[in-house]
């Protein structure tokens, strides 16, 4: 059971685990539209903002597909066997599978709120709803390295500081396209 | 079949061998080959990885795991094999 939650790689890659992450990304995105959620980051998520509805699709596979080419680059690097770009960006989509539930979570009312015009004061439902996307973050950020770890067989030290250096990059790249994205559109 | 010394945890080697037919014994200092040096779990993955023609896909459908896991797995095993190889050549040098 533990083995299904932590690292469901095991047993799901390539184009299985991308076709259920993608139609559980899409669903979040979906849902997303409703109250203007968006996952516009590797592991981001905010809330507020209005957009055309494909721009929250849009966002989402970006952070995805740029985070899978990045850890991509990093596997034929460091890695001594063959890995597959479908094993890559499959089990990366299917890591991003926990940030439904803030999507879900974004439909509770006491969720929507805004800030004050000076700033100065945060809402109290605004902490609440940080603290709650933490436990998710961290479990899908715990996915996308099992992930790599398993798609591009690499582990311990080289591992680690690895997807830390991808995972920044790939968050400054992603936002750079998103933000591009969002000028053309 | 053990491959360690329950006493001192060097490597077994085997010193006869048995005709069952006509009860012949052939005695020595015989090294295991390589692949009995493998564990059990090893050895079965690389029966069921030759009765599959060497297909990765097969076999991971076969175990239920997904294609990087057992490509993964089967990595380990050429080190491990390597690694014996090695040692092997270290000993005949010796």
């Amino acid at each position: 059971m533990k083995t299904w939650i932590y690292n469901p790689f095991t047993y799901l890659a390539g184009l299985k685990a991308l076709l259920i992450g993608l139609i559980i990304v899409c669903l979040s995105a979906f849902l997303g539209t409703f109250n203007n959620v968006h996952f516009d980051g590797v592991i981001d998520m905010h809330m507020g903002t209005p957009a055309p509805a494909s721009f929250f699709y849009l966002e989402t596979l970006i952070s995805i597909l740029v985070m899978s080419v990045c850890l991509f680059i990093s596997g034929l690097i460091l890695s001594k066997s063959k890995i597959r770009i479908i094993d890559v960006i499959g089990t990366q989509t299917l890591s991003k599978a926990p940030m439904i539930v803030l999507a879900i979570i974004a439909f509770i009312p006491y969720f929507h709120f805004s800030f004050s015009p000076d700033m100065k004061t945060i809402p109290v439902n605004a902490i609440v709803i940080a603290l709650l996307c933490i436990p998710f973050t961290i479990w899908s950020v715990i996915l996308m390295y099992n992930a790599y770890s398993v798609s591009c067989n690499i582990s311990g030290n080289k591992a680690i500081i690895s997807f830390i250096v991808v995972l920044i990059i790939s968050e400054i790249l992603s936002k750079l396209l998103i933000v591009s994205l969002l000028k053309y559109l | 079949m053990p491959l360690l010394c329950p006493s001192c945890n060097n490597k077994l080697m085997v010193q006869s061998l048995i005709c069952e037919n006509c009860k012949t014994s052939v005695a020595g200092s015989f090294s295991l080959p390589v692949l009995a040096n493998l564990s059990n779990e090893d050895q079965q993955f690389i029966i069921d990885f030759v009765k599959t023609s060497g297909s990765l896909k097969d076999m991971a459908g076969k175990l239920g795991l997904s294609y990087p896991t057992v490509r993964n797995k089967l990595d380990e095993l050429i080190q491990k094999i390597n690694n014996i190889q090695e040692e092997k050549t270290q000993t005949n040098k010796k």
